[in-house]
């Protein structure tokens, strides 16, 4: 193997490793809020433009935006490697991968960003 | 229904669909696995042992529960983000996370996300400390459990307004 590719590899697997500790506090503090401390049915959008007012959850869910992104990119592009053998196949399947985490990245980010600022405003 | 409440229960039903049949594929390969090292005689059968097929179900639930969140991620940064576009058709989507078959599938989803933390945190834990193999079966027995409990008493919460 390339030392490149070596190190794309230990940067995945670093990746993977940290954004799943921080996603455990992360997603199960999301899920808390929205589930368990408030029904469901009460988080409507009255809720999160609330939320987002304040810097800290704005920063919760960028950071749980991009963290999950990566950690379900780097999961998903693993996951096309082993069942995926064929090169050509595979590079298709990667680049899908990577167009659906960058499309849904942008999508989250810029609904965060335009929230915030017809909120501020 | 409105139109974009039907787009999203088509979309989450379509997920729901590729997940299920993404299952049936990992659990199938991992039965191939077993079989063929059951089928390979005494030599086949060195390398099996219990501890390695509870391992071998850990990594498929963790692959599928991996896949199932993600699934739901994508659409949910979606409906979350109609609320940029406007609040009416951010909450118009959103009241169907408060209706019972959303409910159910929330409480699944809850179970995914425990199981998913708790046995991501523990490979977490093997890739950084040397603690055995025994602890590692324990530790593995220790987030199903966590799952299973916490995921009944959040699933109280959930439907409770549903019943």
């Amino acid at each position: 193997m390339v030392a490149g590719a070596r190190n794309s590899r230990l940067a995945a697997f670093v990746l993977m490793r940290a954004t799943a500790v921080l996603l455990a506090v992360l997603v199960l503090g999301h899920f808390a809020v929205t589930h368990v401390v408030n029904d469901v049915a009460s988080t409507g959008s009255n809720f999160a433009i609330r939320r987002w007012s304040s810097v800290l959850w704005l920063a919760w869910d960028s950071t749980m935006l991009a963290a999950a992104l990566a950690h379900a990119g780097c999961g998903v592009w693993l996951v096309v490697d082993e069942l995926a053998p064929a090169p050509r196949r595979r590079r298709v399947l990667h680049a899908a991968v990577a167009v659906v985490v960058t499309v849904v990245f942008a999508v989250g980010a810029t609904a965060i960003g335009v929230t915030a600022i017809n909120q501020s405003g | 229904m409105s139109a974009l409440q039907t787009a999203f229960v088509s979309i989450l039903s379509v997920l729901l669909v590729s997940v299920v049949l993404f299952a049936v594929y990992a659990v199938r390969g991992a039965l191939l696995i077993r079989s063929s090292a059951a089928d390979g005689g005494w030599i086949g059968r060195i390398g099996r042992t219990r501890d390695r097929d509870v391992q071998r179900w850990a990594f498929v639930a963790h692959r599928v529960t991996g896949m199932a969140i993600f699934a739901f991620l994508t659409l949910h940064i979606f409906d979350v983000a109609l609320l940029a576009v406007s609040s009416s058709r951010f909450d118009n989507v959103h009241r169907l996370y408060g209706t019972a078959p959303m409910r159910v599938f929330e409480s699944l989803l809850c179970m995914a996300i425990l199981f998913h933390t708790f046995n991501g945190l523990r490979l977490v834990l093997l890739d950084v400390a040397d603690v055995g193999v025994v602890t590692a079966r324990r530790l593995l027995n220790g987030s199903v459990a966590l799952t299973i409990v916490l995921g009944a008493l959040t699933s109280v919460v959930i439907l409770r307004p549903a019943i």
